[in-house]
């Protein structure tokens, strides 16, 4: 009895050992085949009257980062690294999106942080980044200061920003023959920013620019009949506004009402699909929209499968938001594969200066070295009507370049020295 | 600046003030026969005007179709505010007041998200109906239809709630539970089920509210916000529980908010507030309501 | 009712939990990752707003609902002196709760003469006011973009180092509101609030006293103020939004109205809340309004509420 066990024993022993070889073996060799993967915090604006485009930001960004990981990852100097997203709200509070940064960093250990369509979040998170040494790449927020005065080398921006919105404007409004404006514009900070840039553009640029009436309407406002009958009694020829989300869209359906467009011609800033789709047939034509990736499709082929995929996840086609974080996206990887690493300030001097072709408009849109602004151009186009579609999509439509709307790099030095 | 301009703008202040007085109308009469804050009126609003777009679309945006939604879709929210206020509030009038305020908070926000996960994180809007997409056109002024038809329907309304509380016997008992709620009681009336009644009376009229301005604006799932601070205004200024009162405040608050958007862009908000300041530091009370002992 | 030995043993039980806790936070910083750190200073910060919010709502039992008025108040203070009137951070810490009292002498003047459903009424307004100066003119507070980059000194950059001063900062005004509320004015509060006509009667003006503890509250909630400033290195409208003061408001009732700590413990436990309900769900109004729904129901005298009669500390008044 005793010896046939103790034969036992020496047997399981030994199949212990060759298991254990194996194991061993087998970890061993996947440690050295995948290197871990790249973490990048997205803080963003997800609760709150922004959801719909925080939201579109995300998923664009995601989109990309997806297409990426399916390839195996991006080509880095340890080999393919997959990239890992965490994405936090920050409840479009400031204070919170610097409490979200601090968990990305410190708990999540994530290698830098994405996100702003808050300019508010966006100026706070910046200003700790800045602090802390940490890259922080904005893709949405307009806020001239981000890479203006209030720059620096730590913070990066895929969007335009306000002065570049309104001197876009600007330059395709200066060949139309309207000289009496109105504004209606949301009353923060987002809102003055573009009222005043597109002035400051107007004044130098189109002789006769006059600005009859101003309404500065709270966000959230249920009833813009007031506005409305306000800016008729004015009498303008056209209306400049940069009422976003269901501002705009209120503002629209009332305006309707009073036979609006059919007197007073109007300029909506980026009214996109978030717009355009819920609005439908209810939608007016002949509206003047800018929009940095108005709806396209099919397009190019990368175009295509982008929207449909989009499509199949979401249950809905991306709109201009989903290609601002798609774009973000391509520069983010971009500057990886430069870089070859993801340490902070080789991957600096990678994204500085990167040219990207982004995916809508489907040119090359470059970061530029002076300020981390980057070029993007806006679409000008006029609403109409498509039998394809159940929405409205944009005709005639011009595409301005970003660098001629930049200010200059001498501009965004001399406002930073003053700003200290 | 012409008559007719004046007028127009007479006219969009009437509008403003119809939709400010659904809203608060029934916060005051929560307020007055409760004794209560409902910090979730702004999310009955917001319910209400979801619900509208899921009966319109039901309906496939016909004019009939709408008369239905209006029916339907605020019994519906203000049914279910009915259940949560059995379930949730019933215990709580008694209580200190903070427990209740509390409640309705914690409600409130969780309707922001209710919606969300019923509707999506998208805008959304109630197609209007057909029959009100001309506008009206009376001596030169152009004035929407579905803006007068708001409007009359706000006096409809106002009507209607008043002729229930002073002119029914089930508005007698509500104004006699308001006033004494023990010797009501006491009288063999069951207060619980008159309290749960004002309460689905209050909801049913923010809920119309929001059915009303589902397709004339955009929704989203916070629009209850705003629309809250509107009716906390608009009854601070009135006076806890006259209705009256939040009628003229409303048309106050409406037209000095209009004609400070014609004169004064730049500070129309800040009237608005002014107005609140002056009435809070001379009559705290509210200009209608009951005054109150002053240490 | 406790015996006399029974209360003896429940005041050095109290004693101990309370040294135990101090040991605890003082010790923190050594052991704790940066990210609680942080976490921990904003609980301390915020601990002290909920603390001075329940002089007015515990104590004096008067429910305010625009205590964040005080609070942005001192912050936007700060603020200001420190980066407008570029003058030295002790002066704008002194100044930040002088000019939060300041306006607690207004606020207040208008509001203690009621009580119940309009103070709460009154106070909401005048905090929304104040809320939508700060949003509004844009050349003072910055609007919505707040007033960020506030400079500090260099010894009070790192989060261990300001720890430490918000620690003693809040142990201070802990020791100042224990002496305030055992005090002669304190037990008037106390009075006024369980029999406010037999105060009267014996010839003592009430509101003169509520007022002065009005102010006394908002001057705490003021040093908050200014301390969250710091700590944010910036100051935004929402500090003084109303949802502020309703979240405040729930704190102390979550934590006890009637429990000393109470606030302290309510504090922690939603600002924890909030921060770690976010990293799972974007559904956290959903989560957290369920919470505050169950807790009103199960919970209402409040968490200390339900561990206070273990240590039968005969001062903490029942609600």
């Amino acid at each position: 009895m005793k010896s046939s066990q103790g034969r036992g024993g020496w047997k399981s022993f030994g199949w212990f050992l060759i298991l254990g070889i194996g194991i061993f073996v087998f970890c061993s060799s996947q440690g050295n085949a995948a290197p871990p993967p790249i973490k990048i915090g997205v803080v963003q604006s997800i609760s709150g009257m922004v959801s719909e485009f925080g939201l579109d930001d995300v998923e664009g960004f995601k989109a990309k980062i997806e297409e990426i990981n399916a390839k195996g990852g991006v080509k880095t100097k340890e080999g393919l690294r997959k990239i890992e997203i965490i994405v936090r709200d920050d409840k479009l509070k400031p204070d919170i999106a610097v409490q979200n940064a601090k968990s990305l960093i410190f708990e999540e250990k994530c290698d830098f942080l994405v996100g702003g369509i808050s300019s508010a979040c966006a100026l706070a998170l910046s200003q700790w980044a800045k602090e802390n040494k940490v890259l922080y790449w904005v893709w949405d927020a307009r806020a001239d200061d981000v890479t203006g005065s209030k720059g620096h080398p730590y913070v990066f921006r895929s969007s335009g920003n306000t002065w570049m919105n309104g001197h876009a404007a600007g330059s395709y409004f200066k060949d139309k023959p309207y000289t009496k404006w109105a504004y209606i514009h949301p009353d923060y900070a987002y809102g003055r920013e573009q009222a005043t840039a597109f002035s400051k553009a107007m004044k130098a640029m189109k002789p006769g620019f006059t600005v009859v009436t101003e309404q500065w309407p709270k966000l959230g406002t249920t009833d813009y009949t007031p506005y409305i009958t306000a800016l008729m009694t004015a009498k303008p020829e056209i209306v400049y506004t940069s009422l976003w989300g269901t501002d705009a869209m209120t503002f629209i359906k009332q305006a309707k009402g009073y036979g609006f467009f059919s007197k007073i011609k109007v300029v909506g800033l980026f009214w996109g699909m978030p717009l355009l789709r819920p609005m439908g047939q209810e939608m007016v034509e002949g509206v003047y929209v800018l929009s940095e990736a108005p709806f396209d499709y099919p397009g190019s082929p990368e175009n295509k499968a982008f929207y449909d995929n989009y499509q199949a996840k979401m249950g809905r086609f991306p709109s201009d938001y989903s290609v601002l974080g798609y774009n973000a996206g391509s520069f983010i990887v971009a500057g990886i594969e430069k870089a070859g690493t993801v340490a902070t300030e080789a991957l600096i001097s990678a994204l500085e200066g990167i040219s990207v072709k982004t995916i809508a408009p489907s040119k090359i849109i470059s970061i530029r070295k002076c300020d981390h602004q980057s070029d993007y151009g806006i679409a000008v186009g006029v609403t109409v009507k498509d039998p394809k579609w159940p929405w409205f999509v944009l005709k005639d439509i011009t595409t301005i370049p970003g660098p001629p709307t930049m200010p200059s790099c001498e501009q965004i030095l001399a406002e930073r020295a003053a700003a200290k | 600046m012409t008559g007719v301009d004046v007028l127009s703008q007479f006219m969009s202040g009437l509008t403003t003030a119809m939709i400010y007085f659904l809203i608060a109308a029934g916060l005051t009469l929560i307020l007055g026969v409760l004794k209560i804050m409902n910090f979730a009126q702004g999310g009955i609003y917001m319910l209400g005007a979801y619900t509208t777009y899921s009966f319109v679309k039901l309906f496939g945006g016909t004019d009939a179709g709408f008369w239905l939604t209006l029916l339907i879709a605020p019994t519906v929210v203000a049914a279910f505010f009915c259940l949560l206020e059995v379930f949730l509030l019933r215990w709580f009038y008694e209580k200190p007041a903070l427990y209740i305020l509390l409640m309705t908070y914690g409600i409130l926000i969780v309707t922001y998200d209710l919606a969300r996960m019923l509707w999506g994180w998208i805008i959304l809007t109630a197609p209007m109906p057909p029959m009100f997409q001309q506008p009206l056109e009376i001596f030169g002024l152009v004035f929407p239809l579905y803006n007068a038809f708001l409007i009359v329907m706000g006096f409809f309304v106002f009507s209607l709630i008043w002729f229930i509380i002073h002119k029914t016997k089930l508005g007698k008992t509500m104004r006699a539970a308001a006033d004494d709620r023990e010797m009501t009681a006491a009288l063999g009336i069951n207060v619980p089920w008159v309290f749960t009644g004002v309460f689905g009376l209050g909801a049913w009229i923010a809920a119309i509210g929001g059915a009303l301005v589902a397709p004339m604006a955009g929704m989203a799932a916070d629009m209850g916000v705003e629309a809250g601070i509107i009716a906390f205004v608009v009854v601070v200024i009135a006076g806890l529980g006259s209705l009256p009162g939040a009628l003229l405040a409303s048309f106050l608050v409406g037209e000095v908010q209009a004609f400070g958007i014609l004169i004064l862009p730049e500070f129309a908000i800040a009237f608005t507030y002014l107005v609140m300041v002056v009435v809070l530091i001379i009559r705290p009370w509210g200009l209608f309501g009951k005054p109150v002992v002053i240490k | 009712m406790p015996q006399p030995g029974e209360k003896r043993k429940g005041r050095t039980t109290l004693w101990v939990l309370i040294l135990i806790i101090l040991a605890f936070l003082t010790l923190l910083p050594v052991w704790a990752p940066k990210m609680w750190l942080h976490m921990a200073i904003q609980v301390l910060i915020v601990a002290l707003f909920a603390m001075s919010l329940n002089m007015i709502l515990g104590r004096a039992g008067l429910p305010s609902f625009g205590h964040a008025a005080f609070y942005a108040v001192g912050g936007y203070t700060l603020a200001l002196f420190v980066v407008r009137l570029k003058a030295p951070l002790i002066l704008g810490l002194a100044a930040a709760p002088l000019a939060a009292a300041l306006l607690a002498v207004v606020i207040g003047y208008f509001s203690v003469r009621l009580s119940g459903i309009h103070f709460a009424i009154l106070t909401m307004g005048f905090s929304q006011i104040v809320w939508a100066i700060a949003h509004k003119w844009y050349g003072l507070t910055g609007g919505d973009d707040g007033i960020t980059g506030i400079p500090i000194p260099a010894a009070i950059q790192g989060a261990k180092a300001y720890y430490y001063v918000v620690l003693a900062v809040l142990c201070a005004c802990l020791a100042l509101i224990r002496i305030i509320q055992g005090s002669a004015f304190g037990q008037t509060i106390v009075a006024i609030r369980e029999n406010r006509d037999r105060v009267t009667f014996s010839g003592l003006k009430v509101w003169h006293h509520q007022l002065l503890n009005f102010v006394i509250a908002g001057f705490f909630a003021g040093i908050a103020g200014s301390l969250l400033a710091i700590f944010n290195r910036a100051v935004f409208p929402e500090f003084g939004y109303w949802t502020t003061s309703a979240s405040v408001v729930l704190m102390c009732i979550l934590g006890g109205v009637g429990v000393f700590i109470g606030p302290l413990v309510g504090a922690a436990i939603i600002t924890l809340l909030e921060h770690y309900i976010s990293l799972y769900t974007f559904y956290w109004q959903l989560i957290l309004g369920l919470l505050i729904i169950l807790f009103v129901l199960f919970m209402p005298g409040g968490i200390s509420g339900f561990f206070k009669d273990r240590f039968g500390s005969g001062t903490a008044p029942h609600r």
